[in-house]
Parts: structure tokens; sequence; C-alpha cells
């Protein structure tokens, strides 16, 4: 009994999103023992790295009620900003996390400072506007740096505190940081600027009459979200070693709001969710084309039937399970 | 000294003069009421003054400083406190968070925050809604639960937009006893519709009509002016102007 009770004070996310870490671990497990191919390890790797920035898009989305087309912009700048910072400054694992993390946060300030004074559908277009941006700068004036539309590759992996091109220890690694930006995106909700923003969501114009300075909460929300959008890049470029512009295109910000609604925005495991069956589908279901056919349909079906998405619903049949 | 001046405020939308050369101040302790027909500019002198919009021309001054061109969330942490027309609290969170989501706007120490929440919760007798969301309340609670909201930050001026809509007369009069008991250190001016409520409270009495101040006086001298009279219900010969 004792230990039911400790197990009912967990929120129900909490424990699809446990359940969702063990289930991973499983399978990679059994990859291991029976010594398959790595191929699948580098699945759910990639499936993780989206996984962290698909639940830091959410902080803005479900959260703030900020609609942002960004997230393919922040990505490539954490992603090219580390590959830069070991290129030409050090090749070291910290001097690229820092180089990754402090362009994407100047650049989400500069998105979210301009972008958060518009409201609704302009702001949406306006985000969409900059996510461009690096991709235009990356191809074109800065070619010469950036290595233009071939991109950059990575000859010598930087050094860290275990062999990066461990594929298995790779993935924990991801998977350790994942849970750690989880908790720390629950934290933030929990935390007064997450209530802050909650409220934006609900009523803007009585947050701020009650003496909240709107713009810089949503410029908050946008850097932290940002920020942590550039960490995925950071991670996605020392698993794959190469980057080019064709990893910041618009579809990766699409791509991210569709798992997000067929995931449920109104948790943080939601999206993780959502990217899971997007994973599945691309990999097992599909011919090379008609994915975005049978994603546009369970779109549409989401948004009529389910708009709370997967893990919305799921939460809501429980409560009403509870309630008899 | 007065709390609040109002010097020829005058807003336009457009070609629409929605409030038109305003002028009247604030006493700190006296209640005063902006009361008129549908359309007179009420709210948008609240709107105004609150901060939410710029006006056309004309100033606010504020405990002696000009506010005029400030925006709304800078207006509240000076001490100007606002209630909407549609009861506006946050569903997302508890009682006790949305008075909470108050108390830390402005710059209270934080280890007296609950205490301040209990506090004026229990005055108003909520303390057993504490934890509920507010989707779960009635209006009347909900109305209560916003102008907590506004007191706990302790303003200068408190603006009620429409305080009373909605409300049944007790529920309204128990509301009053408990702005009437403030309104030594929260100055209050309320936009109404229920004129017999706004009689019997009020120091001091505006009536706007069409955006422009037709007459300011006492309950009892706006009670007995003709023009105020026409411009609700019309004259002699039911033509109004």
């Amino acid at each position: 009994m004792q230990r039911s009770g400790l197990l009912q004070r967990i929120p129900m996310k909490d424990r699809i999103f446990a359940v969702f870490v063990v289930a991973v671990i499983v399978f990679i497990a059994i990859q291991a023992v029976f010594g398959l191919s790595v191929y699948y390890v580098h699945f759910v790797s990639n499936l993780l790295i989206f996984g962290i920035a698909s639940m830091s898009f959410n902080l803005l989305y479900g959260y703030g009620g900020l609609l942002s087309l960004a997230t393919a912009g922040y990505y490539m700048v954490g992603a090219y900003g580390g590959m830069l910072a070991i290129r030409y400054i050090g090749n070291n694992f910290y001097i690229g996390l820092l180089g990754s993390l402090v362009t994407t946060a100047v650049f989400s300030f500069i998105v979210g400072a301009v972008a958060t004074r518009i409201r609704g559908v302009y702001f949406f277009l306006i985000t969409f506007g900059f996510s461009m941006l690096p991709y235009l700068l990356i191809r074109g004036p800065t070619r010469e740096i950036t290595g233009g539309q071939t991109g950059m590759h990575m000859r010598v992996l930087p050094s860290f505190f275990f062999d990066l091109k461990n594929t298995y220890y790779y993935f924990f690694f991801i998977l350790v940081l994942l849970i750690a930006v989880y908790i720390l995106l629950r934290y933030i909700i929990a935390s007064p600027f997450g209530r802050n923003l909650r409220c934006i969501k609900e009523n803007e114009l009585k947050l701020s009459s009650l003496g909240y300075n709107i713009w810089w909460n949503k410029t908050l929300a946008v850097i932290i979200s940002g920020t942590l959008t550039g960490f995925a890049g950071y991670l996605y470029l020392l698993k794959n070693l190469s980057i080019s512009p064709v990893l910041g295109t618009y579809f990766m910000s699409a791509k991210v709001v569709l798992c997000t609604l067929i995931g449920g925005l109104s948790t943080f495991v939601g999206p993780l969710v959502g990217a899971l069956v997007w994973y599945l589908i691309e990999e097992f279901l599909v011919q090379p084309g008609f994915l975005e056919i049978i994603l546009g349909c369970a779109l549409v079906i989401v948004i009529l039937r389910f708009p709370q998405g997967i893990v919305g619903e799921f939460l809501k049949s429980m409560e009403l399970k509870k309630k008899g | 000294m007065k709390v609040l001046e109002v010097n020829n405020l005058t807003k336009k939308f457009g070609g629409f003069t929605a409030v038109n050369n305003l002028s009247f101040d604030l006493e700190p302790g006296r209640i005063t009421s902006i009361i008129g027909p549908n359309g007179a500019g009420k709210t948008t002198a609240i709107r105004l003054i609150s901060g939410e919009i710029d006006p056309t021309h004309g100033e606010i001054v504020f405990k002696g400083k000009r506010i005029t061109k400030s925006s709304l969330n800078r207006h509240a942490l000076l001490g100007i406190s606002r209630t909407f027309q549609v009861p506006s609290v946050f569903n997302e969170l508890s009682v006790i968070d949305n008075l909470r989501t108050a108390v830390r706007a402005v710059g209270v120490e934080k280890r007296i925050h609950d205490d301040r929440c209990r506090e004026i919760l229990e005055e108003v007798g909520m303390l057993q809604d504490m934890h509920v969301f507010p989707r779960g309340l009635s209006h009347h609670k909900k109305r209560i639960l916003e102008w907590c909201m506004s007191v706990i930050q302790e303003p200068d001026i408190l603006l009620m937009d429409e305080l009373g809509a909605g409300l049944a007369d007790s529920e309204l009069s128990m509301l009053y006893d408990l702005i009437k008991k403030r309104a030594d250190t929260i100055t209050p001016l309320f936009v109404e519709h229920r004129l017999e409520f706004v009689f019997r409270i009020s120091d001091k009495v505006i009536v706007l009509n069409q955006g422009a101040k037709l007459a300011e006086g006492t309950p009892n001298e706006i009670k007995n002016n003709e023009e105020v009279r026409v411009a609700y219900c019309g004259d002699e010969y039911g033509e109004g102007d």
C-alpha cells in the first residue's frame, strides 16, 4: 500500500515520461544483448535529440501559447555555433558547447525581442522569417567560413570524458540529457516565471495590468526555448559529425509543430510521444514520399477528433476513469 | 492633495472621438463614479487612465507626476490598479496562485506573500476555496477574487469597470462594504451602470455622454440634473438628443 501511495503522488504525465525512458532503455538493451547492428541505436538517438527540440518548443507553444516557427533556426544556429567554435577556437567539447549555447542565446534573444512585440499570426510569420535567416546566411554571405551548401565536416572528434564515437555511450549520454532537460522544463513551468507564462497564454492583458512586463516574460521564454533547441542541434552535430544547411529548412520547424499537435501540447511528454509516432511511421510504414500524405491526414484527424493529442486524450480518459 | 488629475483627455479612434476633452480629479478617500449611457466612453476612459492605450492628447497626472505616455504594467507598478468588465482571473492557476501572482508583481517581501494571501482570503470569506481553480467558482467569487488580486497589491487608485455587472444586490453590497473600508488608502473609481448603487455609495459622480463630460457633482445634484435625465431617458417627447 505504501508503495502504491508513493506512485499515486507522481503525476501521470511524469509516469508516461518514465515509461518512455524505460521502453527506450529496454529496446536498446535488446539490441546490445543480441549484438544487432547499431542502426536502431542511431535511430533512437536521433529521436531523442529531436525530442529535446520538440519539448523546448512546447515551452513556447503549449504553455505560453506562442506558436513559433523558428525552431529550425535555433537548431541550426546551435549546430553551426558549436561547429565553428570547435573548428576555429579549439577542439574541445566544452568550447563547442559554449559556442553553441551563446550563439543560440543571442540569436533567440534577437528573435524574441522583435517577434514578441507582435501577436497572433504575425508572431508566427515573423518567427518563420527569422528561421530562414541562418539558412540563407550560411548558404550565402558567410559561405567562406561555413562551407555553404556542402556544409561542414568534423575531422577530429573533440575530446570528452568518454569516446564520443561509441554509439552506445553516446546514446546514454543523450538519454541522460533528455531527462535533465525534461526535469529542467518541468521545474521552469512550476516556477513563478512558468506561472506567468501560462497566464500570458490565458490573459495577457490581465497579467500586464498586474504589473508584469509581458515583452520581457515572452522574450525570456523564447530565449530559454531557443537555447535548449540549439543545445539539441549541438548534440546532433556531435552525433552525425557533419552538418549542412538542409538541417535548418522550414520543414524541421513544421515537423516540430506537427509532432507537438499529434502528441499533445498540454504536457512536455506529449511532443516526445508525437516524435516517436512520427519516427515510427517514417521508418516502418511508408515508402518515402507518402509520409507527408499520411501525416497530413493524421493531423486533420487529430485536430478534428482529438484536439488534446495522444497524451492529452489519454490523461483526460484517465481522469474520467478516476472520477468514475 | 489630489491623487489623480485628468486634464483635457481626448482619445480618437480614426474619425471617432471616444473620449472628448475629459477633465476631472480624484481625491484620496473619496469615492468617485463615472456613469453614462452605452457608448459614452466610460471604458475608454478607464483604459486611458490605466495606461492600456495612449491618449490622442491631454494629460494624466498621478501624485503630481505626469504619466500620460506609459504602459499598463508601469501604471500598475506606480499604483493604479484595475479590474475588468468581465471578471479576469487565471483559470489555469489555483485561487492562491492567482493571488501569489498578483502580490509577487509589486515589491512585497517574499516570505510574507502567503500570509498576505491568506489574510485577504479570510477577510472575504474564501479561505476554503484557496486551492480551487477559478473555473469552478461562481461569478460572484470570481469578482471577489479579481478584486482581491488588485487590493493585495495595495494600489493608490483602484479602477473598477462595471463591478456590479451580474451581481445580486446583496453580493454587491458586501463588495461595497469592503471597498468603503479601504477607501482611505485605496481610492476607488467606479464605472457603473447600476445607478441606484452609484448614488448610494459615491461622494462624486461624473456623467459622460458621447465622450464628453456632461455633468459632475454629488449624487443628489446629478439626480436632479435635467440634462442628465435627458441623456439617459430622452426628453419629454421621447426623442432624446
